[in-house]
């Protein structure tokens, strides 16, 4: 691994902000990573004493990408668009400024073309959230049966606040609150927040977390356990048993 | 039970037809083409080679990527991709867990399958964010559609037409306002 001494890190930092000349427009990558890896960056096209400022539909090219309709990208745009105040057509972010306000226009184009495509890939781990949401009710009800297990249902903690569950299993004396995790950190401190406000209520429910895989948590599989057990999805029905019991 | 991700990208596969690029996008000159696949001779529900580059920035910026609809009304995910030449520059890998990635590949880089794929949830990577360089790195568009072809186990990309790149707007490519 190499030293890091002033002239790498200068290397580095020069590297943050880089350009390319193509015909009358400037292209240029700004050091915001989108989802995939890849800067966000924008074009500028100079027009008389005004600039154009747009972001080449690349925000728009990462939510075809992630499976988002043309509707979905809209509708995800407006709002960071109006808070950016910058224009759209049907793919591109843009602005039209007086050439003085470019430096403000480039940062203010290529955040919101950040955002958006963030705010997106955010939405497709939520989907994926659900989905594996799903899959865990279907095996407990396959476990539990269909009686024992009820779905939909909120539990409220200490807090007062309102926490949806994946499913609450009702055994012969008490209650087991069973909540899907996936690894996306948003998921797992959603969980972590609503197992310590359960677990502080006097007669407390079991709380069980039921992960598809251990050890893609890392770290955080012990900020779960902290309040919880947790178990991997294709346990046996025994294992789902001891950790209601 | 159906194919697994893996299975799909570990089989041999062929692109049904090549539909043409479509009509470029107005307001960006960005066009693109979906190709359905097939597998042993069936093709596959879900299953297409996506196409996209801008018509008039000829050479650079061209993506490859493998769409895959594992359930019916749900959205797609993106299995594969190839960037060749991206006007973004360079791609950035996520900070290492293990340090087998290089921290920053060049614009000519290969999202692989194998790198993006979490077997134990049979899903991908989030937006596939795990990219290493084109090696080695395709000199034309022939050698990337037999980069791609290679790479993501399609034996006919060659019926893939090179989009009709404007090398006359470049410079006069002015954006819309409207579209």
């Amino acid at each position: 691994m190499a030293e890091a001494d002033y002239t790498s890190i200068k290397r580095i930092v020069d590297e943050l902000l880089t350009s390319e000349r193509f015909g009358n427009e400037t292209i240029v990558r700004l050091p915001l990573i989108m989802p995939d890896g890849s800067n966000a960056t924008v074009r500028v096209v100079p027009n008389g004493s005004d600039v154009f400022v747009g972001d080449i539909g690349l925000a728009h090219i990462r939510a075809e990408s992630l499976g988002s309709s043309t509707v979905g990208f809209a509708n995800t745009a407006r709002s960071i668009q109006e808070r950016f105040g910058i224009d759209r057509n049907k793919t591109e972010l843009f602005v039209r400024v007086p050439a003085d306000h470019l430096y403000r226009a480039i940062c203010d184009v290529g955040m919101a073309s950040w955002q958006i495509a963030d705010s997106i890939a955010g939405r497709s781990e939520e989907r994926a959230a659900q989905e594996f949401g799903e899959e865990v009710a279907e095996r407990l009800i396959r476990y539990f049966g269909q009686e024992k297990v009820e779905l939909g249902d909120a539990v409220v903690g200490q807090s007062q606040t309102a926490w949806d569950v994946t499913a609450i299993v009702k055994t012969n004396s008490h209650r087991a609150v069973f909540q899907a995790v996936t690894p996306a950190s948003v998921t797992v401190y959603k969980a972590k927040a609503a197992f310590h406000d359960i677990s502080v209520l006097p007669n407390a429910p079991k709380l069980v977390a039921v992960v598809k895989n251990k050890e893609e948590l890392g770290n955080k599989l012990s900020l779960l356990s902290q309040e919880a057990f947790v178990i991997e999805e294709e346990e046996p029905l025994s294992r789902y048993l001891q950790a209601a019991a | 039970m159906g194919m697994g991700l893996a299975d799909i990208m570990a089989a041999e596969k062929r692109l049904s037809l090549f539909p043409g690029w479509v009509t470029p996008r107005e307001e960006n000159n960005y066009t693109f083409f979906n190709a359905p696949i097939e597998i042993g001779g069936v093709v596959q529900k879900g299953l297409v080679l996506h196409g996209g580059c801008y018509e008039t920035r000829p050479d650079r910026h061209v993506t490859f990527e493998i769409h895959y609809i594992r359930t019916p009304a749900r959205k797609h995910m993106a299995l594969m991709r190839a960037d060749w030449r991206s006007i973004s520059g360079g791609h950035t890998n996520p900070t290492p867990t293990g340090g087998r990635w290089p921290a920053k590949v060049s614009y000519s880089h290969l999202h692989s399958f194998r790198e993006n794929y979490l077997p134990a949830r049979d899903r991908m990577r989030k937006d596939l964010d795990t990219a290493f360089d084109m090696d080695p790195e395709p000199q034309s568009f022939q050698e990337l559609l037999e980069f791609t072809g290679n790479s993501f186990g399609i034996s006919n990309m060659s019926i893939v037409a090179q989009p009709e790149w404007r090398y006359d707007l470049l410079a006069f490519g002015g954006p819309q306002d409207n579209g």
